[in-house]
């Protein structure tokens, strides 16, 4: 079954085919997809500035929110690797990745949370809901 | 695994400085009998929040506990809430009874307030109660 028009992020998961990093995720954000342009105006252009986009789009980051665990070994020392999202619907996006950032939080007398950034590092490749 | 309120009964009833003012007279909510000689603690859950992740629940609870030191003085209630104060705030690990144990991650007091009760007619006496909130972290069962 096709994806619903909107969905509520519960059952998301997040495989690291090689590092094999697994957590309790709480929170994802992005991937964000970023196309630059082009400033196609000219002497001879009316009324409005032009664009056109650029042939690349930046596969940016994702970020995830997970309950921290002292005892793991986050996957900053490895090398990139296939990062699959499985959306709640069934839907992936599959992609080369690795990671940038990972810092834990401990505010008193709340739950320890670690952030974790992924770098995407080539096109994502998008599988739909079946 | 005990369940924190079953850990929270056998530690107010087992602890030896509340027992000292007020022996077992320790009652969850709803359950304090009419005849129930003062000072006596009650307690009650006033909120229980589940922790989850995307693919289920996390085993974490955080329930704010609510235990109020009933007294026939005002200075009867602190002492009791002052008792219970220290048995047992900043606890971490095993709690209750040892043989059926809760694991709490965090134990915190976070609030205590004073009331006095009015008597309803001239032939009662009015009633001191010290209330005081404990935000309690533990570990629970999951599907």
């Amino acid at each position: 079954m096709a994806s619903p028009l909107v969905d509520v992020a519960t059952g998301i998961t997040v495989v690291f085919t090689t590092s094999s990093f697994t957590a309790e995720i709480r929170d994802i954000g992005g991937p964000t997809l970023t196309r630059g342009s082009i400033d196609t105006s000219h002497q001879g252009t009316t009324n409005a500035l032009t664009s056109a986009p650029v042939d690349l789009y930046d596969p940016g980051e994702m970020t995830m929110s997970i309950h921290f665990n002292p005892d793991k070994t986050p996957p900053v020392t490895t090398a990139a690797e296939t990062v699959t999202i499985t959306w709640p619907s069934g839907a992936t996006w599959a992609f080369t990745g690795f990671c940038t950032d990972y810092g834990p939080t401990g505010p008193f007398n709340d739950k320890m949370t670690a952030d974790l950034t992924i770098k995407v590092g080539d096109e994502i490749t998008i599988t739909p809901a079946t | 695994m005990a369940s924190i309120k079953a850990a929270l009964y056998y530690h107010l009833t087992n602890a030896a400085t509340v027992t000292a003012l007020v022996a077992s007279r320790v009652y969850p909510m709803g359950n304090v009998p009419t005849s129930a000689a003062l000072p006596y603690v009650s307690f009650t859950a006033i909120t229980t929040g589940h922790e989850h992740h995307q693919t289920g629940p996390s085993a974490l609870a955080n329930p704010i506990i609510q235990i109020d030191a009933w007294a026939a003085t005002d200075l009867s209630a602190w002492n009791v809430a002052d008792a219970i104060r220290q048995s047992m705030d900043s606890t971490r690990g095993s709690f209750g009874d040892p043989a059926d144990s809760a694991t709490v991650r965090g134990l915190i007091l976070q609030d205590e307030r004073d009331e006095y009760i009015s008597p309803s007619n001239s032939s009662e006496a009015g009633v001191f109660r010290r209330s005081m909130d404990f935000t309690i972290w533990h570990t629970e069962s999951i599907p």
